[in-house]
C-alpha cells in the first residue's frame, strides 16, 4: 500500500491511496479447494 | 510453483524496501496530516499529531489522545478567546476511487468472480475534543448511503463512536491533578486494541484479519462479493469483530516510567455483548483489558513497545421470546482471546509492529452441528506483522509525504468447532 500526500494544510488533506491485497482461505471452496481473493484500489482519501 | 513465485515476489519487495533505506536517513518528516478540526482549533502543523498517513497517530498524537484530546492549557476550552465563534469542531472524511475485486477458486469448478467499480467507500463525520476541562468527547457519524461501498452495498446510518470521557479522576483520590492515571470513558467506542483498526490506513478495504476472524465462517476481506461455492462452513455465535465500536465503559490511564524512559498504559473495559442475538443490548457482558509498556519513547515513531491484551465474554445463544426489539437476549456462552503485541521503530521513519492472538470459543457457540457432526470448542491462532515506512525523502522521486506499508496476516485453526471439518479449513494468509 502506498499513500502520497497531494496537498496538506490546516484546513484540508488530500492523499492518493493505492493498495493491493491478496488473500487465501484454505479448503473453503468446492471439493475442498482453496479460495483466493484479490483486491486493488486506487483513489483519493480526503478530509476537511 | 505459485508458492515459489509468491515467495520470490515477497523477497523482492522486502529487498526493495530495505534498499531504499540506504538513501535517506537524516531529517524528520516535514509534513503530515491531521483531523483538520484539531488543526484549525490549535493552528497546529499537521505533523504534530500524525505520521504521513492519516489517520495513524505519531507519539505526540497518541499522548494527546491518551490525555483526552487536551493539552492541559486554557486554550483547550471551547470558550477560549482564541477559538473563533465560527469554528465548528467537525471534520469530514471520504475515500473515492476505483476498486477491483477478484474472488474464487482458480481453475475448474466455476472459475472466479470478478467485479470493479468507481465510487466511494463511505463518509465519516468526525468530532473530537473537550466539553470542559477534563471532560472529553468523541463522535463519528456514518450516514446511511445507498451507493456506498462503490455501489455494491448500501450502508445503514450509525454512530461508530459516541462517548464521553472524564479525565484525571485520580485527583479525587488524592492523586496528582494532571497525571492522567485514572480516566473513565462511557458510551460507544473502539476498544484499545493492540493497534487501532480505525487508525490503520488500510481500514476501508483491507482490515486486519485477526480482528475480524470467526471460526467456521469462510473469511473474506471487507465486503467481498458473496461466494456461493464455499462449503463446509459452520456458525460461531461469538462477537463478529473485535474492531467495531462497542457499547461499554473504560477505566484507563497512562504513566511515564522513568526507568524505561517510556510509558505504562492500561485499559480495562466492560462491554455489553454483541452478536447474532446481542446487538440490541443483551445482558451478557464482555470484559477486555490491554496493558502496554514502552521504552525510550512511545513506541510508534520513537522507541519500542510491548503489550498484552485479553478478552473474556459471553455471547448470547438465544433471543428472548417476549420481544425482539429490546435488550433481553441471553443464555450466554463464553469465548476468550489472549494477544501479545510489540512495536519497534527506527530512525523516526520505520515502524515494525504486530500482534499474535490465541482464541477459544465454547462449543456451545457452534451452530449448524446437526448436519456436519458433533461440536467441540473452536480454537485458533492468528496474528499480523506490519512494516510502515514514511521516508523523509523518497529515493528517485525525491519528494516527501509518502507512506509505504506492507502487512502479512495469518490465521491457523488449532481445533475446528465441528470434529468432521478438516483441520486446515478456513486457515487464512493475507498480504497487503
Amino acid at each position: 500500500m502506498t499513500r502520497y500526500y497531494i496537498h496538506q494544510s490546516a484546513r484540508t488533506d488530500v492523499a492518493w491511496h493505492t493498495e493491493y491485497n491478496w488473500f487465501r482461505t484454505r479448503a473453503t471452496g468446492t471439493n475442498g479447494r482453496d479460495v483466493v481473493g484479490q483486491l486493488f484500489f486506487t483513489g483519493i482519501d480526503f478530509a476537511l | 510453483m505459485l508458492r515459489t513465485i509468491r515467495k520470490r515476489s515477497l523477497v523482492i519487495i522486502v529487498l526493495g524496501l530495505l534498499s531504499f533505506v540506504s538513501y535517506e536517513w537524516s531529517l524528520l518528516v516535514p509534513k503530515a496530516d491531521a483531523i483538520p478540526a484539531f488543526a484549525r482549533k490549535y493552528n497546529f502543523a499537521c505533523n504534530v499529531c500524525h505520521v504521513p498517513g492519516f489517520p495513524k497517530l505519531n507519539d505526540f498524537g497518541n499522548l494527546f489522545r491518551d490525555h483526552g484530546y487536551q493539552l492541559g492549557s486554557e486554550s483547550d476550552l471551547p470558550e477560549h478567546e482564541s477559538i473563533n465563534m465560527g469554528y465548528w469542531p467537525v471534520s469530514l472524511r471520504a475515500q473515492v476511487g476505483y476498486r477491483s475485486q477478484t474472488y474464487g477458486p482458480p481453475g475448474a469448478n466455476g472459475g472466479e468472480v470478478s467485479t470493479g467499480s468507481f465510487g466511494f467507500k463511505t463518509l465519516n463525520l468526525l468530532s473530537y475534543g473537550i466539553l470542559s476541562k477534563d471532560i472529553s468527547y468523541g463522535l463519528i457519524y456514518a450516514p446511511a448511503l445507498n451507493s456506498a461501498d462503490y455501489g455494491s452495498s448500501p450502508t445503514q446510518g450509525d454512530l461508530p463512536n459516541a462517548f464521553v470521557r472524564f479525565n484525571n479522576l485520580q485527583r479525587f483520590l488524592g492523586g496528582d491533578a494532571n497525571s492522567y492515571w485514572m480516566n473513565v470513558k462511557i458510551g460507544k467506542y473502539e476498544p484499545e486494541l493492540p493497534f487501532s483498526a480505525f487508525r490503520n490506513p488500510t481500514q476501508f478495504n483491507t482490515p486486519i484479519v485477526m480482528y475480524n476472524y470467526r471460526a467456521g465462517s469462510p473469511y473474506t476481506s471487507a465486503n467481498f462479493p458473496s461466494n456461493s461455492r464455499v462449503s463446509n462452513g459452520y456458525g460461531d455465535a461469538t462477537m463478529p469483530s473485535l474492531q467495531q465500536g462497542l457499547n461499554g465503559a473504560e477505566l484507563a490511564g497512562i504513566k511515564p516510567t522513568s526507568f524505561t524512559n517510556g510509558y505504562f498504559r492500561y485499559s480495562l473495559n466492560a462491554f455489553s455483548t454483541t452478536g447474532p442475538f446481542g446487538n440490541n443490548g443483551g445482558r451478557d457482558m464482555i470484559f477486555y483489558g490491554h496493558m502496554t509498556q514502552s521504552f525510550d519513547g512511545y513506541g510508534i515513531v520513537s522507541g519500542h513497545r510491548i503489550g498484552i491484551s485479553w478478552w473474556h465474554g459471553d455471547s448470547p445463544t438465544t433471543a428472548n421470546g417476549l420481544t425482539t426489539t429490546s435488550g433481553t437476549s441471553g443464555n450466554g456462552k463464553t469465548f476468550d482471546r489472549v494477544a501479545l503485541d510489540a512495536s519497534t521503530t527506527f530512525d523516526g521513519q520505520w515502524n515494525l509492529f504486530g500482534s499474535v492472538i490465541h482464541a477459544n470459543d465454547s462449543k456451545d457457540l457452534i451452530t449448524n452441528s446437526t448436519a456436519l457432526g458433533p461440536r467441540q470448542d473452536a480454537v485458533w491462532n492468528g496474528g499480523f506483522a506490519e512494516l510502515d515506512w514514511y521516508p523523509t525523502e523518497l529515493p528517485f522521486f525525491g519528494t516527501p509525504g509518502r507512506l509505504l506499508l506492507y502487512r502479512y496476516d495469518l490465521v491457523r485453526n488449532e481445533q475446528q468447532g465441528i470434529r468432521t471439518v478438516p483441520g486446515n479449513y478456513n486457515n487464512v494468509d493475507s498480504h497487503i
